[in-house]
Formats: structure tokens, sequence, C-alpha cells
């Protein structure tokens, strides 16, 4: 095994928001539309593209954004060697009753680039990557639930190669009415490791996914 | 580090349902790109390779599958099947993995006279993946990559990083993607689909075809599991993003760039090593355009390169698997494929693209994909030593 950290996480879940598993916001609406703004409101963040992209993304940036906003992250590991590493069950399942409610009618035929293009769950990567200017490895792995064993297995071969050496990486699902986002830092360590973090693998990962009110 | 031994393969596209089939009319120059006129599909004609509804049923039942299946699940079945039975790996067996790559899956579920024909679930790729491997009663959790156009060439990489560390002895990587309304009215949507067969890297491409197919490429760390010779190897890949639009590739081809260098550093592969290159060739301008920059970058306009998407259109999350096994038959046969469509070069750096059908002897191999969201993919494949 690669020795290496989580060295920040994040739990989005309906009307609330967790850093290192500290409630940090709170709301009293649920309701995604209308949670997900107060949370790019909260964030500071002023990046109209997030007013284009489908739910998915909007809850895969915002929990980026957590993580990544009063953090060095970004300055301790070159661009390319970052990882965006993430597990999702139900793909991009609104998107494309969306999508596909726009053809279902011949007479009311309306198919849209700009919704077509949200149909593929990578695109939450896509977007994280641009926003960040981040160029390293991209996998959108699907599993029925969130894995810590399989993710923590894929993380680890990916550091012991060398092609990164840090990662974006968890669970964004969203589907219905229901959503659902974990993503942490992980970072191979080099000496550095202070005491609020914890070590990569399937044990802490269950853990710290566990770890939301 | 344990080498990883390509041991076989099967192949379902437009051209037909075998591996070997395929690989004929690919010879004779044929193309399984037409003139679809299915009112179902689209409301307008359109060009794409799909794969023929009989051909593909009498193969269903030849096969000892049996039960209601979908579309999307035959072409995944069939493929692994076709693969593990020119094989003697056990598909069961606990150090055996199954991986499946796909953008798609079974979105025409979704379509208003099928939503009611399956169990919702059915949609999910993990529910498809599970369902292969309760076909094969291999009770390991099977990997899922939908990761679009580059799913396959990621899939292929995962494989090659699970089994070089040792954590299975044995893989079976599945591609697979259908055509549906929904992907054909999206594609055209975006203005992306060409008027006629593509053109690949051609000075007058107007777009890509689209195709519908499958493959499955079983893999093994134990080199006398290889049935057919020379040997040949997966030798590691990478993936990179190249952060610039959801929906265009990069203007530099910094991502595909940057796959390239971490495939060829991971495989200790020189960019004088490199004698093919598989390339993704969609024949829109923009994704040809830069990929030849990112060749070029690299230091690979050297090496003679092809699209095999003029053959079987563009196979989505299938085309890295399908590409690849194609590629295994070039190394093994000592013929490199023409470019189908590629006439008049068009694009703005200088790559090796081949107009024609070349015999040479071929050691060592690139296989590039790139997508929607920006992600780029590079797998290199090498003879293995003697």
């Amino acid at each position: 095994m690669t020795e290496a950290k989580i060295s920040a996480y994040c739990h989005i879940a309906p009307g609330k928001v967790m850093l290192n598993g500290q409630l940090v916001q709170e709301e009293n609406t649920t309701v995604f539309a209308e949670f997900i703004r107060l949370v790019y409101k909260a964030a500071g963040m002023s990046y109209p593209k997030f007013y284009k992209m489908d739910d998915l993304c909007k809850l895969a940036l915002v929990a980026a954004e957590q993580l990544l906003k009063d953090n060095q992250f970004l300055e301790r590991h070159p661009k390319e060697n970052i990882g965006l590493i993430v597990q999702n069950a139900s793909a991009t399942y609104d998107t494309d009753a969306t999508y596909q409610a726009s053809i279902d009618d011949r007479a009311n035929y309306f198919p849209s680039p700009a919704v077509f293009v949200y149909t593929l769950p990578n695109i939450m990567l896509g977007e994280i990557c641009i926003k960040h200017k981040i160029f390293g490895e991209n996998a959108l792995l699907i599993s029925p639930a969130f894995d810590a064993a399989a993710l923590a297995q894929h993380l680890d071969l990916l550091m012991e190669s060398g092609r990164i050496t840090a990662c974006i990486s968890g669970w964004v699902e969203q589907k219905n009415e229901h959503y659902e986002a974990f993503l942490f830092l992980a970072e191979k360590t080099e000496g550095n490791a202070n005491a609020a973090e914890h070590t990569l693998n399937a044990e802490t990962l269950d853990i710290l996914f566990k770890k939301h009110v | 580090m344990n080498r990883v031994y390509t041991i076989a393969d099967q192949v379902i596209t437009g051209l037909g349902t075998d591996t070997e089939s395929v690989w004929q009319h690919m010879l004779a120059g044929d193309t399984g790109v037409h003139l679809i006129d299915d009112q179902h599909l689209f409301p307008e004609a359109f060009h794409a390779s799909l794969v023929d509804t009989n051909a593909l049923e009498a193969a269903y039942s030849n096969s000892v599958i049996k039960g209601d299946f979908t579309r999307f699940e035959k072409l995944c079945l069939l493929t692994a099947l076709g693969a593990l039975q020119q094989s003697h790996i056990n598909p069961a067996a606990a150090d055996t993995l199954f991986i499946l790559s796909s953008t798609k899956g079974n979105i025409d579920l979704l379509e208003k006279n099928k939503k009611n024909q399956y169990d919702p679930e059915r949609l999910f790729l993990w529910h498809t993946a599970r369902l292969i491997t309760g076909f094969f009663r291999n009770t390991n959790p099977p990997i899922v990559i939908s990761n679009a156009c580059i799913s396959g060439v990621v899939a292929l990489t995962t494989a090659y990083d699970y089994l070089s560390k040792g954590l299975y002895k044995n893989a079976v990587v599945i591609g697979a993607d259908i055509a549906s309304e929904f992907v054909i009215s999206g594609f055209q949507s975006f203005k992306s689909l060409s008027t006629g067969p593509c053109k690949p890297f051609d000075l007058n491409r107007d777009g890509l075809n689209l195709g519908e197919g499958a493959a499955a490429i079983v893999l093994s760390t134990e080199r006398d599991q290889v049935t057919e010779g020379p040997a040949l190897e997966i030798c590691g890949g990478a993936s990179a993003n190249d952060a610039n639009h959801i929906s265009g590739p990069s203007r530099t081809g910094e991502g595909l760039y940057l796959a390239v260098k971490k495939a060829m550093e991971v495989s200790n592969t020189l960019a004088s090593d490199v004698q093919f290159i598989s390339a993704h060739g969609t024949a829109t301008s923009f994704n040809d355009e830069m990929e030849s920059k990112a060749f070029a970058w690299a230091g690979l306009s050297h090496a003679p390169l092809n699209s095999m998407k003029g053959y079987f259109g563009h196979t989505l999350g299938a085309a890295g698997v399908i590409e690849t096994a194609i590629t295994l038959r070039s190394m093994r046969r000592n013929i490199l494929l023409k470019t189908l469509g590629f006439a008049e070069y068009g694009v703005p750096e200088p790559i090796n693209i081949l107009a024609d059908h070349l015999e040479t002897e071929t050691r060592c191999s690139l296989k590039t994909a790139s997508g929607f969201g920006g992600c780029n993919a590079a797998l290199i494949i090498k003879k293995a030593q003697q």
C-alpha cells in the first residue's frame, strides 16, 4: 500500500453541509434547487457557469469547493498529478429522464445539446477540472452503493503507479429528490502529516462516509 | 509487477458478430456505415453503423445464454462468452475480475414503450455488471467505468493496474453501447453527425458516424494461457483531463498529450518505440485537429496511425475495447489497416495517417481515446519478449 492521507472531507446531505465532520451550514429547505443556491452563495462562489449545470454537477462542484476554498491542496500538487475518481449509482438518471421527455413526443420534439451533454456522469469530473484547472486521471465508477474498499483500492493503484500524487475522490449521487455527496482530498504523504489527517484505507473511508448527521 | 497478456477477444459491430468476420471485412475495405432510415431512431435518415439484428439474434439463439435480456445485455453477454470460450480461463474463479465499460448502457429502457417492460433497476450499469457476473457465476464485485468515450480505454488500463499488481490473475474487460433514439438525437442536436460516411483526418471531414457495438478482451498474468501467438501484452495506460470545455476538445491537445506521455512513462516506452497509433479520429473538425497537435507534441509524428471509425462508426464507451481488439489482430497478422474515408490531409500538425493498408511488423502500439467532459486516455500494447 502507498501511504496516503485524507486531508479533508465533506458531506452534503439534504439541508446540511459538513466539513471534516463538523456542521458548517444548515438550511430550513431541503429542496435541491433552493438549498444548492444557498450553499453556492455561502461558499462565496462567483461562477456563472454554475447556473447552466445539471443538479449532479452543481452538487459535485459545491462539494469540491468546500474542500478547496481554504486549503492549499491545489498548490501542493502539480495539476497533472491530481486525479478525480468518483463513484455514483444512478449515473445521470434525472437528466436522462429530462432529455428523454424532450424526444418522447414527435409532435413536441426538442432535443437540446445543453441538456444532452449532462447525460454523462463524468461531466461532473470535467466541471471540477475546468474550474480548478486540474489535468490528472479521471474515472467515474458506477457502484450500487458507496464502496469504500473498491475506491481505496483504485486510489492506491493509481498512486502506486505514480500517475497521481493526490486526488479529489468520493461519492456523488443524485436521483429524484434524493441527493448526497461525500468528497475527500487524498494525498500521498511526504512527512507532512498532521494530527487532523486520516490514513487512506477502506476502514477509514467507511467511518468518514458515515460521519454525518 | 506481473506481465499482463491478451488471451482472447470477441467483437460485434455492424461488420459482423465475431472478431475474425469484422477483421476480414476491414481488410476488404468494407464499411458497416450505411444510410439508416428508421423513424423510431431518428425522424430523418442518417449515416450510422448498426449491429444487424438478425445476425445478433442468430448468435444469441445459437449460444448457451437463455433468458429475457435486452439488446445491450445480449451484446455484453455474447462478447464475454465468445471471448471466454476461446480461452481456458475459468470465469467463475475467485481470481477472475469482470470490468464493464459503457456510456449509456440500457438507455433505451427509458423510452415510453419500454419503460414498464423491465425492472427500473435494469437502467443502471451496476445492475448490468451484476447480471454478467451472475451469468458467469463470478462472485467478485465487478468494476464499472462510465467515463464517456474513454470508458473502454480506462477499463483496459484499470484491468492492467489490478492484474499487474497481482490482485487478480485474469480479467474479462467488456465494452458495449447500443444505438438509441436518445444518443442519436443528442449527437444530432450537437450537429456532430456527418452528412455521409465519416472522413477521419480528412480535409473535408464534417462530423462523425455513430456506431453500435461491443467487445470483450480476456487478459491474464499467465503466459501459458496465450492460445494464439505471438503473445501480446497490455503494458499500462493513463488518463488526463484537458480542463477546457465539457463538450469540446482542448485547442492545444494538452489533455491527450499528457495521457500519452504518462502512458509511455508507466510502460517504459519511448516515442521512437511506438510503431502504430490506433487513434480516436472521430472525424469531427475539432477532435481530429486536437489529436494531430497532441501526437506531434508527443514526438509521434513518425508512427503510422489510423482511425477505425470509417469501418464501424464511433462506438462510444465500447470504442476502446473494440479498437484494441482489432489492434491486437493487426499486430498478430502484421497488417496495419488504412483509415477508411481518409483521402486528403486535413489536420494542422504532421502525423502519419495510413491511407492504405500497410504490411509491417508492429512491436509496440498506442491506443487513444478522447471524450466529452474533457477526458483523454492512452494505452500501450506490446509484443511480448520471446
